[in-house]
């Protein structure tokens, strides 16, 4: 009895999370045409129930099924990290969707159901269960890249994610069977404790097993050179879903990284930490390099996307508790300007007669909608990393722990990076303050907009005016 | 690695023969064409008309609600059969799966999937 209270303990989020899924499907098709809305808010409520039923107290631990899953503070983390990229990204979408005539409630239960499947990847300890919730977040996420279907990028975005997801999945996947193939085992405690006993060194299976996973991996969290896919899926796919896609998949894939390489490949360091630290460092050059180049600014976010991902890789090759905080931290950060500034990105709109995009379109914006850019203005700023604003604070924390791993030359490519990544983000800002319109946009905030833009700002300026609060929340949490 | 080594002996005598036999075909046989030989191959009647036709996707929808509810049958068998050994934790465990296909069912009933017209 004890055990299987156990057991439901550890699963007690996932099995919550279900249950409110199926209920959105069934309010999906029990609320009328024009108020499809209803399903996303219900999700919101959904999630604020689920994170204040599920909060493991502090140092609290539900490791069940044998070891195979774990609710713990990490998990909890990231569940809210993913909760507050569900619910930004539901405020700021209603008036996008409803404008581009596919307000449908598909929308947010698929989104819902990808958060399952997140869940089950970070709070995974058993190579099965994270593979099941991997295929479920992807397959959510491949329909969200794709739900525009009036729109020929948006399907070809969502068939080409699926390709490529397809094609990561499994190479991921024959990477496990390797890895299961050597040690016996599809555990992380018990792959640690077989690599322990130097099954790495001279052990090519194992070898060939761990490069195919951490390929997979590299191909998950868009680093180059497997980020082929990921500007064109973020540019087709509908704003707010691009904003959701960069942030919360990309965040469940670092957590269960983490997980895996910090408890099962401890004792296999040396394998992948040069392996990672070099694809940081290509992830950010070239994700910065070429957004340089960008013309239409959805295309440069996703660019950008690509580069802060290498940011958070070097939180994750520093490999110390710093490490993953400051990956916590970012992750949590980057949902609030990120999604930001795709959902401001989302509103522009000019006249229908090139891509509503185009870094054109913000110019003059400022004494249009002082608002509108004022905001931009500052998730552009945040995301470059300008000091007092809450990117700042994210990266700050990331090159800390790779100071304090002895990986100097690490932290000054980033720092060096980000200096490189503030004249794209600055150019943007530069449109809308000193240049003259060269055709009329739209820009109208819509309420539901406005609110997630209020909150993103809010909180950007918060992080970064008092970040020792929140970096002790975080701590507090992560223990 | 020496136990693979007949495997590979395998795969190289099964390729050989492949290539000796079409070069030996190509030797030995009289060259004679005809309009019927340069026909694609296929079995059966020759096609009527193009057959990268559309198709109804209400085709795609039963055949995909069709795979659901058939891998619930699927399910059903083994579990029937091993009931008297699972007891009441099967019992629940199958409930709960039919109920979360129920759900699937309600919205695709709702959603007019089943509806032909």
């Amino acid at each position: 009895m004890q055990n299987f209270m156990m057991n439901l303990q550890s699963i007690f989020p996932e099995v919550l999370m279900t249950i409110f899924g199926l209920i959105l499907v069934v309010l999906d098709v029990m609320t009328k045409k024009e108020k499809k809305s209803m399903v996303g808010y219900f999700g919101i409520a959904f999630l604020l129930i689920t994170a204040l039923l599920t909060n493991p107290q502090v140092g609290g631990k539900y490791l069940g099924f044998n070891n195979m899953l774990m609710w713990d503070n990490f998990s909890y983390v990231f569940f809210v990290i993913f909760a507050l990229a569900y619910t930004l990204t539901t405020l700021g979408s209603v008036e996008y969707l409803k404008d581009k005539g596919i307000l449908k409630g598909e929308f947010y239960t698929i989104m819902f159901f990808s958060i399952l499947g997140m869940m089950f990847m970070v709070s995974a300890f058993d190579l099965t269960i994270f593979y099941v919730g991997l295929e479920t977040m992807a397959i959510a996420m491949y329909v969200l890249a794709g739900f525009n279907k009036n729109e020929m990028r948006s399907s070809e975005a969502g068939v080409k994610y699926f390709i490529i997801g397809a094609f990561s999945s499994a190479m991921l996947l024959f990477g496990m069977t390797y890895v299961y193939g050597a040690t016996g085992t599809l555990n992380y405690l018990q792959i640690s404790e077989v690599l322990k006993s130097g099954l790495v060194a001279d052990n090519m299976t194992v070898k060939i097993g761990l490069i195919l996973m951490l390929t997979g991996f590299a191909f998950k969290i868009s680093a180059v050179p497997f980020h082929m896919w990921a500007p064109d899926v973020y540019q087709g796919a509908p704003t707010p879903a691009a904003g959701f896609m960069t942030v919360a998949p990309k965040a469940a894939a670092f957590a269960a990284l983490i997980r895996f390489v910090y408890i099962a490949l401890e004792p296999a360091a040396g394998l992948w930490v040069p392996l990672f630290s070099i694809l940081a460092v290509l992830t950010m050059t070239y994700g910065n390099l070429v957004a340089l180049a960008q013309t239409n600014v959805k295309r440069m976010l996703a660019y950008s996307a690509i580069s802060h991902a290498g940011y958070m890789m070097i939180g994750l090759v520093a490999m110390n508790p710093e490490g993953y905080r400051a990956i916590a931290l970012y992750s949590l950060i980057y949902v609030f300007m990120n999604i930001g500034a795709f959902t401001l990105l989302g509103i522009l709109k000019n006249k229908g007669m090139v891509e509503d995009e185009r870094l054109e379109s913000f110019a003059g914006l400022a004494k249009k909608n002082p608002l509108y850019a004022l905001g931009m203005l500052i998730f552009m700023f945040s995301l470059a990393g300008i000091p007092p604003l809450a990117g700042f604070i994210g990266k700050f924390q990331i090159f800390m722990a790779a100071m304090k791993a002895d990986m100097i030359w690490l932290a000054v490519i980033g720092a060096l990076n980000s200096a490189l990544a503030c004249y794209y983000y600055m150019r943007v800002t530069i449109y809308m303050y000193f240049n003259e319109p060269e055709y009329e946009v739209e820009a109208t905030v819509g309420r539901s907009a406005f609110i997630t833009s209020f909150i993103g700002v809010v909180m950007v300026l918060f992080v970064g005016f008092f970040p020792t609060a929140f970096i002790n929340f975080v701590r507090h949490l992560l223990v | 690695m020496s136990g693979y080594l007949p495997i590979v002996l395998f795969l190289i005598v099964a390729g050989g023969l492949g290539v000796v036999v079409m070069f030996v075909g190509a030797i030995v046989r009289p060259a004679k064409y005809e309009k019927v030989k340069f026909s694609v191959y296929e079995c059966g009647m020759p096609s009527l008309d193009e057959n990268r036709k559309r198709l109804n996707l209400r085709f795609y929808i039963i055949a995909m609600l069709f795979v659901i509810f058939d891998v619930e049958t699927v399910f059903l068998y083994p579990w029937a059969v091993s009931f008297d050994m699972i007891g009441l934790f099967g019992l629940i465990e199958m409930i709960l799966f039919i109920v979360i296909l129920v759900f699937g069912y309600f919205y695709a009933w709702q959603k007019g999937a089943l509806e032909w017209a």
